[in-house]
């Protein structure tokens, strides 16, 4: 898993792969900008800081991320995971 | 009750260990076995057995810190001292008497191998380090590691503890006397963390070491409370079940992580994965779902489809999605009186889904207290931690806990608290039945709970209970010996 520091934001990020997209390329190409991948059912998610967003994406933290020109092709759609919260007291 | 003396610990070993060398006695017996240490001199070291000493030690890659001709004191990582023994570096929680007089569990170090000895933080050397009769590692001087009380404090206010008045309000104690206790059932739970309080060594639940899911997190720290609170409520209902902790917290004991534990949780394959948490919406909502949850929605139905078992907590309030999507259990909240009355909270959600047809949150409750702050069930949390520090006092309307703020104990539920009472039931009911859907499962409790026909739920729904299912309480208060029947 890609180092991050306690101190960088944690995001989580869902690729969203068109129907047959290729999800190994697609992983090689989040593993080689540094991001830590697990399998989805809808593609691949992708975990990092604040600063492999702003690397991999040139986006800031909150903002949504375009799908690199590498990725087009097997890519539909790279969105931000809504942040959720321990149900306390609303 | 008793606990204890040794516990496994998920405390992470320090970098950097300070340990001492005793270099092999020229009297014959070790500084490790002898019953009479008075001859210091029995102890020294032949000049040869010193040479061949620190040599093994430099070897190894330990930092020589002082020597005598006893012995060497050094310092390195735990890997040296791997290498110097030949055996591995452990954590161990040992239940001792601490300065302040009381007996507590404090973190100890000690290596582990096939030929290392019992003894805590004793070991003997691998076969290369001649000159070397054994090695000690430092203990703790001051407290490290303090845990609380096993058991919980005694406070006015009217309030139910765990394990008991939960278990018998649930119906869960009729089904333990049948040996119905969840045993060999797995329960993942993705949440802030888990703390080895004793309350679960005091009752021998079989916790497993959490999975840190956030890179640079503790496995062994819950920086908010939540999560170890609230997984008391399993073991309340089923106490023979085997727990794996998500830890999806960030150091500060914010959710960062929710989606990557849910996933690596799910991969793991339990039997039950409960959920205490959500997002928030508008309610009514002005349209689908917002599209990054579609994924987190795909999870959800795929391990369902797997035959997991998922629960996730109605709310406390909150729209969201996760409790809506179909197949999962939905836990609300009903309040029960000192006399069992029984009526639904003020505090939990409760809506019919607009998103997904014929689905109601919830499905079926567990207790939960009202409004202002449910405090209601009475939980071990990290001492000194947001929870323990916030219900100490007065807040939102709702007066102290009663409990001190670092006293590793504290009253709260919402449906965080149902959600995992109810994942208990399910284990449970898989204990009877290993081979039960999820939909079988959902089945077993809506059918046999206990109708609630007072109140209503949080007043952002204000749907009243009423005779049948409604979308207050759904099916009603699980009764967990009266599913174990059925299922």
């Amino acid at each position: 898993m890609a180092a991050v520091t306690q101190e960088e934001e944690y995001l989580e990020i869902v690729v969203e792969l068109v129907p047959g997209g290729d999800r190994s390329f697609v992983t090689s190409w989040l593993d080689e900008h540094g991001f830590a991948t697990q399998p989805l059912v809808v593609g691949a998610l992708a975990t990092g800081g604040a600063a492999t967003v702003r690397r991999a994406f040139g986006v800031e933290p909150g903002e949504r991320p375009p799908v690199p020109e590498a990725l087009r092709e097997h890519v539909a759609s790279i969105l931000l995971a809504p942040r959720k919260d321990w149900q306390r007291g609303r | 009750m008793s606990l204890p003396t040794i516990l496994e610990s998920s405390t992470p070993v320090p970098s950097t260990i300070i340990g001492y060398v005793s270099v092999r006695s020229q009297g014959g017996a070790s500084l490790f076995e002898t019953d009479d240490a008075s001859d210091s001199e029995a102890f020294y070291g032949s000049e040869s057995d010193h040479r061949e000493a620190s040599r093994a030690i430099g070897a190894a890659g330990l930092e020589v810190l002082a020597e005598s001709r006893i012995g060497i004191a050094v310092a390195g990582r735990p890997e040296a001292f791997a290498e110097l023994t030949g055996g591995d570096v452990v954590a161990r929680e040992r239940l001792m008497r601490t300065r302040s007089g009381r007996v507590e569990y404090v973190t100890h170090l000690d290596i582990v191998g096939d030929r290392q000895p019992d003894a805590l933080g004793v070991a003997v050397p691998g076969s290369d380090s001649a000159g070397i009769e054994g090695v000690v590692l430092e203990r703790p001087r001051a407290p490290q590691a303090i845990f609380p009380a096993p058991l919980p404090p005694t406070v006015a206010r009217f309030h139910i503890r765990v394990p008991d008045d939960v278990s018998t309000i649930l119906g869960a104690a009729e089904a333990h006397r049948r040996g119905l206790v969840g045993g060999g059932v797995t329960v993942a739970m993705v949440d802030s963390g888990q703390f080895l309080h004793p309350f679960f060594a005091a009752h021998r639940y079989n916790v497993h070491p959490a999975v840190a899911i956030v890179p640079g997190t503790s496995p062994s720290i819950d920086p908010h409370g939540h999560g170890t609170g609230e997984s008391a409520n399993i073991f309340a209902v089923a106490p023979g079940v085997e727990l794996r902790p998500y830890r999806a917290s960030n150091s500060k004991g914010q959710l960062v992580g929710a989606l990557a534990a849910f996933v690596r949780a799910k991969s793991d394959r339990p039997d039950v994965l409960t959920n205490s948490w959500g997002g928030d919406g508008p309610f009514p909502p002005q349209g689908p779902p917002n599209p990054a949850d579609n994924a987190l929605v795909a999870e959800i139905r795929d391990a369902i489809a797997n035959n997991v078992i998922v629960v996730f907590s109605a709310g406390n309030g909150h729209f969201s999605v996760e409790p809506q999507v179909p197949g999962v259990i939905a836990a609300g909240g009903v309040f029960a009186s000192a006399g069992f009355d029984l009526q639904a909270s003020t505090y939990s959600s409760g809506y019919r889904s607009p998103w997904f047809g014929g689905v109601q949150v919830p499905t079926v409750s567990g207790l939960v207290g009202m409004l202002p702050r449910a405090s209601y069930i009475m939980l071990p949390v990290p001492p000194g931690c947001p929870i323990d520090v916030e219900r100490a006092v007065a807040g939102s309307g709702d007066p102290a806990d009663g409990t001190i703020s670092r006293d590793g104990w504290a009253l709260f539920s919402g449906t965080s608290a149902a959600a995992p009472q109810i994942a208990g039931a399910c284990a449970v009911l898989r204990g009877v039945k290993r081979g039960a859907t999820p939909a079988a499962v959902a089945t077993a409790l809506s059918s046999t709970a206990v109708d609630v026909r007072a109140g209503a739920c949080h007043p952002r729904f204000n749907n009243a209970a009423t005779a049948g299912r409604d979308a207050a309480t759904g099916f009603g208060l699980i009764d967990v010996s009266a599913a174990a029947r059925v299922i």
